[in-house]
């Protein structure tokens, strides 16, 4: 135990340790009450799952609506403390994950093999390396062969890729991940897959200073602020889209040898639909802390301070309104739809510069060709000036100008032009001109990540969401064709309306407009076929045995945008903006 | 002047072709009909390209005293017709395809790939693609005064044009040999050479190229097959074959031939890039299930999924569609030659598609194994000689023939690769002596989904899903084909 804990905590033991005593037994950051058990007996009966992290995190004291930041993260994350909401059992599934790898014996489950068996004897295109090594009779939970290591347990286990050269990257490396027998049986992608390296930020993180850092701050110190959507958009989307510099890749290969495909990612949807939520978001923090009485110079006024952008001198109680006018899981949408979009071109790039990879299928729209030759055609879209038949890339991740939130993300819809027609152009997306494009803009890409992050606390109330949502509509309207956007739209629609209905209530206001487009949405999202919705504990349930008219709902999702759009053009002629 | 009046005579045609082919010629008729603005498809002609000699149009065999007349009749079974034109008039698809080019789908499609845009035709050697098939020369003014040209698939395009050997061909001293080597007459009583000249349009050649961008415009995508189409092809000769069961299984087999050598005369010119609008590697070089197969639900067509080949050495990458090529396996099994290289030729053709290589070391090889299987089939490529070749082919026991069809059917049968099966299909359906019961045989066709009203398969739903389904599951796919090749006999 005390080797795991110094492996865990190398370099400043005494320091931790101290902090560490101060948060328990004072708890002043947050002001809750001292954990009724030593946290540490706690983690050592269950696991030493990201032992570093456990040792605060598994506090009992449960995380509820009036204790929004407790400390019981870890409990709730692995199953032992129920969930805020929905009161679940369950652990999240991230923690499972490891069984679509694992068995409880070590070795590879049996569905797990048979795709690394048909991947054994591929070309390994999108890869820059080759399959063969790999022998799925041999791997277990302690010997894993570098390739496997590489291309899935960076996803399915948060393994760094190569711990030697990004110490900073998310995730641990794989010799901690083998010593520790209870990652294999208790969880796979642990605390530090999504919120960075621990030995990293540790110290910094027990510090009383910790709260007022911005997300930007905490991400150059190796923390994931998560609160941040921009961030969590790019964590979640590292696995759920892709991201070569921490080789998480799929490729079509993978696809075809029978890995699910990745469906659009929606920040918004993802968040609040997780079964097992270990966290409280910004609107509930906030009315909570809102409810007891404010302390000079308390931190966690300062931490809303640092994710909403608002007036320093701006009273909790101002402040705390403002954030529950906020329209969050629309702009948690857009955040994160922008952040698809740059990461998405990440994975062009990689596919442009490989050697191997080019000609992978794995970065272009599924939809795109795997629409079946009869009539009911599920992928067709229209790009202007693109030859049918061509192949484009992802269209769900395609940026839509209004989108582009600041001024460094503007010159991304002529990136997105060119890109377009370099895709267009014969040989498809010749990787000579893919990189040529890439280098024209390369000044822009590098900084429109932290811009985002920046972005990303920015409020956004009513007049702003209805604009913009006006905007994406007008932008996306003629594409409900593909499966993937109309499935986006609908998730974005789905949080404008969830995020209206909870400011309207607050503010009791009413617009009769809304109503109407609010009832009729509803009665939309009824007839949704099964696909739109997401299903983070266990199998997807089929509403039932009849196959569902995908076509039929598009077209009246189709519809239904068309009619927003034009109602929402007229009121806008009748009251000019403000 | 002369393109004023070129002009209006073009008007004239456009409105009237379409609605009957009488080719009157009282030019004063103004309509806005016509699907974009005519002048725009006049313009100066070109070189003649790999036409040296001159098209002079249908309508100059049509004089009643040649071929236009009332035709000969049954009473006199050896006479040479004399009705063609109005057999292809009235009967032949090929009359029509210049009305198909100006239909409304197809004006749709011409916009779709901007040949056309804001009613004129913006993309000229494209818009030449079009005309390649869908009419006998790709320039609508040939002489900048005559433009009786826009009249469909006439009788030049098979026959030759007929500049040097129409005023001659009906005289005894004409020397039928003699024109057919140098006055651009086509041979078409060679069934090898009549073969070829469909695959030319059928297939594509090398100023031809019906590529995926046309495909995912609109364009149907070609499913040729010369005996199952040359069945249905209303004739404008005499057939009097002395057994109908050989006579079907020679066509199946110069039929690949002739498929095959096209295919690789297309791949050559795609490769080298010999049209503006080729590219490559190309889609249509592969098997349309590969890619377009339900990725979320499972489909009708059971036989659609490239990936359960059990031949296939790879995932997730197109197969390398076999629908032309076939013909090089078929002649490697009956004369022995190399199959290596047809092996190496497709897994060369499925790596440059899955890894879409365009650099000079991905097509050069290519190209010498194009070149090296069409020496195979016809010779060195100086003395080509496709009447040899037929030779070979008639002298090929029957039942041998029979044999290759059987072991190709159980190889096919025992597959799940829908464009294999297809194929086995047409093979079987070509040597087939008339089964008694064709149950079997039409249940495999609704399993392949061939539409009723043509030969050819295509990809739609049959009218009544259930129906079929239920008659479907009471046979088994395995049942029919052993009933099938009982059938063969031994």
């Amino acid at each position: 135990m005390t080797q795991i804990i110094r492996r865990h905590i190398p370099t400043q033991p005494l320091l931790c340790f101290v902090a560490l005593a101060w948060t328990i037994c004072t708890n002043q950051v947050w002001g809750f009450q001292p954990p009724e058990k030593p946290p540490l007996n706690s983690a050592s009966t269950r696991s030493t799952f990201d032992l570093t992290c456990v040792i605060c995190h598994s506090n009992p004291q449960p995380i509820t609506s009036n204790n929004p930041i407790g400390l019981s993260q870890a409990r709730v994350y692995l199953g032992e403390e129920s969930d805020v909401a929905t009161q679940d059992r369950r652990s999240d599934i991230h923690a499972q994950a490891i069984h679509k790898v694992w068995q409880q014996d070590g070795h590879l489950t049996n569905e797990f093999k048979i795709i690394l068996r048909k991947l054994k004897n591929q070309n390994a295109i999108g890869l820059n390396h080759s399959w063969a090594s790999i022998d799925p009779e041999k791997i277990n939970d302690k010997d894993a062969d570098p390739v496997f290591l590489k291309n899935c347990l960076t996803c399915h286990a948060g393994i760094q890729a190569d711990s030697q050269k990004s110490p900073m990257a998310l995730g641990r490396p794989w010799e901690e991940f083998a010593a520790d027998r209870s990652a294999v049986s208790n969880g796979s992608i642990g605390c530090e897959a999504c919120h960075g390296r621990g030995s990293e930020y540790l110290t910094k993180h027990l510090s009383p200073n910790w709260l007022t850092k911005s997300p930007l701050q905490k991400q150059a110190e190796g923390f994931r602020d998560l609160e941040n959507s921009a961030v969590s958009a790019q964590v979640c989307l590292s696995c759920h889209l892709g991201s070569p510099s921490e080789s998480k890749i799929i490729t079509h290969e993978m696809y075809a040898a029978g890995h699910p495909p990745l469906p659009p990612f929606d920040l918004a949807k993802f968040l609040d639909e997780t079964c097992k939520k270990h966290w409280i978001d910004l609107t509930t923090k906030s009315a909570s802390l809102a409810k007891t009485p404010a302390r000079p110079n308390d931190p966690s006024v300062e931490y809303l301070r640092k994710h909403f952008e608002s007036p320093l001198d701006n009273p909790l109680e101002k402040l705390n309104s403002e954030i529950q006018g906020h329209f969050r899981k629309t702009q948690q949408s857009r955040v994160g739809q922008v952040m698809a979009s740059l990461m998405s071109q990440d994975l062009m790039l990689f596919n442009a510069e490989s050697q191997n990879l080019h000609g992978d299928y794995g970065v272009y729209d599924c939809v795109g060709c795997h629409q079946t030759l009869y009539k009911q055609i599920r992928g067709s879209y229209s790009i202007k000036g693109r030859v049918p038949g061509r192949p484009l890339g992802l269209m769900w991740t395609r940026p839509a100008k209004s989108n582009l939130v600041t001024s460094a993300l503007d010159p991304l819809a002529t990136f997105q032009q060119l890109l377009d027609d370099v895709l267009n152009k014969t040989p498809f997306g010749s990787p000579a001109d893919l990189q040529k494009v890439f280098s024209e803009f390369a000044q822009q890409r590098a900084s429109a990540k932290d811009q985002l992050i920046e972005f990303a606390n920015k409020p956004l109330n009513q007049q702003q969401a209805d604009a913009w949502l006006f905007e994406y509509l007008k932008e996306r309207q003629g594409l409900m064709g593909n499966e993937w956007v109309a499935k986006q739209v609908f998730w974005t629609l789905e949080n404008y309306f969830d995020d209206l209905e909870r400011v309207t209530e607050n503010h009791s206001q009413s617009d009769s407009r809304n109503e109407i487009y609010k009832s009729r949405f509803a009665a939309l999202a009824k007839t949704a076929p099964e696909i739109s919705l997401i299903v983070s504990c266990g199998p997807a349930k089929l509403p039932s045995d009849e196959p569902v008219d995908y076509a039929q709902f598009y077209k009246h999702l189709q519809q239904f945008v068309e009619e927003l759009v034009t109602s929402q053009a007229g009121s806008a002629s009748q009251t000019p903006a403000q | 002047m002369s393109r004023l009046l070129a002009c209006s005579w073009l008007f004239v045609f456009a409105i009237h072709i379409p609605n009957c082919f009488g080719f009157q010629t009282n030019g004063s008729a103004h309509s806005s009909s016509s699907p974009w603005e005519i002048e725009s498809l006049v313009y100066e002609p070109t070189d003649s390209g790999n036409q040296p000699y001159k098209a002079l149009g249908a309508t100059s065999c049509s004089a009643s005293a040649c071929h236009g007349g009332p035709g000969a009749g049954v009473s006199s079974p050896q006479a040479v017709r004399g009705s063609e034109y109005p057999l292809w008039v009235e009967s032949d698809p090929h009359a029509r395809s210049w009305r198909t080019l100006n239909s409304e789908k197809s004006v749709d499609i011409l916009r779709r790939l901007r040949i056309l845009v804001d009613g004129a035709i913006v993309n000229k050697p494209a818009y030449q693609n079009c005309l390649a098939c869908h009419n006998t020369t790709k320039e609508l003014q040939v002489d900048g005064i005559s433009p009786r040209l826009a009249e469909g698939v006439g009788c030049e395009s098979c026959h030759g044009p007929s500049e040097l050997w129409r005023d001659s061909h009906y005289q005894g001293s004409f020397s039928v040999s003699e024109s057919i080597e140098k006055r651009g007459l086509v041979n078409s009583k060679s069934e090898i050479v009549r073969a070829k000249t469909c695959t030319l349009c059928h297939v594509g050649g090398p100023d031809r190229d019906m590529n995926h961008d046309i495909i995912a415009a609109g364009h149907p995508a070609l499913y040729f097959d010369y005996g199952t189409y040359l069945k249905a092809y209303p004739k404008h000769w005499r057939e009097n074959a002395a057994d109908p069961v050989k006579q079907s299984l020679e066509r199946w087999l110069i039929g690949q031939v002739a498929k095959a050598d096209s295919e690789l005369e297309l791949l050559n010119s795609r490769i080298r890039k010999t049209h503006p609008h080729s590219t490559w590697p190309e889609f249509s070089n592969y098997q349309c299930t590969s890619c377009h197969q339900n990725i979320t639900g499972k489909t009708l067509i059971q036989l659609q999924d490239p990936s359960q080949n059990p031949q296939r050495s790879s995932i997730g990458q197109a197969s390398v569609r076999m629908w032309n090529l076939e013909g090089l396996q078929t002649t490697d099994s009956l004369f022995g030659f190399d199959r290596k290289s047809t092996d190496e030729l497709i897994q060369s053709l499925e790596t440059a598609g899955s890894r879409r290589g365009d650099a000079e070391a991905d097509r050069k090889p290519i190209l010498e194994m194009i070149q090296k299987k069409r020496a195979d089939l016809l010779g060195d490529p100086g003395s080509y000689s496709l009447e040899d070749l037929q030779q070979r082919l008639v002298h090929w026991p029957l039942e041998q023939q029979r044999t290759l069809v059987r072991r190709k059917w159980q190889a096919a049968s025992e597959s799940l690769n829908w464009e294999q099966a297809a194929l086995a299909y047409l093979a079987l359906q070509s040597s087939l002596p008339a089964p008694d019961d064709k149950k079997p045989l039409d249940r495999m066709r609704t399993r392949l989904i061939f539409p009723e009203s043509t030969q050819s398969p295509g990809f739609l739903l049959p009218n009544s899903p259930s129906e079929a389904q239920a008659e479907l599951q009471s046979h088994s796919w395995k049942s029919d084909s052993s009933l099938i090749l009982e059938s063969l006999g031994p």
